[in-house]
């Protein structure tokens, strides 16, 4: 999948969801299968709330994490498509 | 036919709420069982269901006038059930009825009420096989009894004493859960097939049960209580020895993959039990080549949570 910079991808509600020491744990129930996240995931996982779009979530990333624009952007395009790969987002 | 009727019907249709209706008898014997943090009443018209749990700790009945979990349980009749023979391995089909929970095996029914009231069909041709039946029907009930009231988790694994804490091994059937307590000794072992994980006195705390995958074994543990857990493990068979520790968010995926019914509970819940269950402990994967080498691996403090890495996000 592409993404271009207005999208604005959301994660699915119904997921069971926890902060554990700045990582991400997610519960898909309904798909049977678990997620972690790293810091820099959970973190950008929190922003997608169909609010945010791809270039703000980058943005936010390059605020708050020691990483190059052209690494932040490649890391979370290939991050929402394995999301999505994975049923993670609201289609 | 007696008692409550046997589900006839093929494949894994769930038996109704009528099949599962009460009983109209009123003969029944009861005991009161001690299954880790919970008392299960387990009631039933037919003592072969009694025996096969005899070996069981009692909780003390006077102290429990009302069980956790109230199972009336059945032999409706001793023939195999839905074609499945004895021994073999039998697939658990749940689902929910508003607030009821439903678990069928192809040996045993059950229907459970969010207030602990339940009724378990047992279905079998000999007694082993029912044994089997009534420990399935308990450990079901007792599994999603835990997290659904969020008191903790039920989770395949097998647990080990060290210095007065549980080492927890998490691990699906066969991947060595069993022997790697073997290996273990003379530690004692606390359990070789389930685990309770549970909150206890603000720490993380592993409880045996009477529930083992091998016949004639049981919890030679010092003394009866819960364990703090000093460490998770999550089991991979391997050529080597080798021990990658895990992130706490890791250890509560791990936690949340071996603990069984855990589709039927709200994933907010099973996260934040898992989470807190997770949380200053210890965690790591365990690769283990099927003897007791891995040991010197365990130091205490060789299984400590790295920096989560920012590679990548997932």
């Amino acid at each position: 999948m592409t993404w271009q910079d207005s999208d604005r991808p959301r994660a699915r509600p119904d997921l069971g969801e926890r902060i554990i020491d700045g990582e991400a744990l997610l519960v898909d129930a309904e798909g049977g299968q678990i997620l972690v996240l790293n810091e820099v995931g959970a973190f950008a996982w929190q922003l997608l709330d169909g609010e945010h779009d791809v270039a703000s979530v980058v943005t936010r990333v390059l605020d708050e994490f020691d990483v190059d624009a052209a690494t932040a952007r490649a890391d979370l395009l290939a991050f929402l498509t394995a999301l999505k790969d994975r049923g993670a987002l609201v289609s | 036919m007696k008692g409550w009727p046997v589900p006839e019907r093929e494949g894994d249709a769930p038996p109704t709420r009528e099949e599962l209706a009460e009983p109209g008898v009123t003969s029944v014997a009861r005991r009161v069982l001690r299954v880790g943090p919970l008392s299960v009443g387990l009631a039933t018209t037919d003592d072969v269901a009694l025996r096969a749990v005899a070996s069981w700790p009692v909780a003390d009945a006077a102290a429990s006038p009302s069980a956790d979990i109230e199972l009336r349980c059945a032999l409706v009749e001793r023939r195999p059930f839905l074609g499945v023979r004895p021994g073999e391995r039998a697939r658990v089909t749940t689902w929910r009825d508003g607030d009821a929970f439903h678990a069928m095996t192809h040996e045993a029914a059950l229907r459970l009420e969010p207030s602990g009231r339940g009724v378990a069909l047992a279905c079998s041709s000999h007694d082993a096989g029912l044994a089997l039946a009534v420990q399935n029907v308990i450990r079901i009930a007792v599994a999603w009894r835990l997290a659904s009231t969020a008191r903790g988790l039920l989770v395949h694994a097998s647990a080990v004493e060290r210095d007065g804490e549980a080492l927890v091994f998490l691990g699906p059937s066969g991947s060595g859960k069993s022997t790697v307590a073997r290996l273990s000794r003379p530690r004692p072992i606390l359990a070789d097939d389930v685990v309770i994980l549970a909150p206890h006195d603000g720490a993380p705390s592993a409880w045996s049960t009477p529930l083992w995958a091998e016949p004639g074994m049981g919890s030679d543990a010092t003394s009866a209580g819960p364990r703090r857990v000093g460490a998770l493990l999550r089991l991979r068979q391997a050529p080597r020895h080798d021990v990658e520790p895990l992130t706490s968010a890791a250890a509560a995926a791990a936690i949340v993959a071996h603990a069984p019914f855990i589709q039927d509970i709200d994933p907010n819940d099973a996260s934040a039990l898992a989470g807190a269950l997770a949380r200053g402990v210890s965690a790591a994967t365990l690769a283990f080549a099927k003897d007791a080498g891995f040991w010197p691996l365990l130091a205490p403090d060789s299984a400590r949570a790295p920096i989560p890495s920012t590679g990548s996000m997932t």
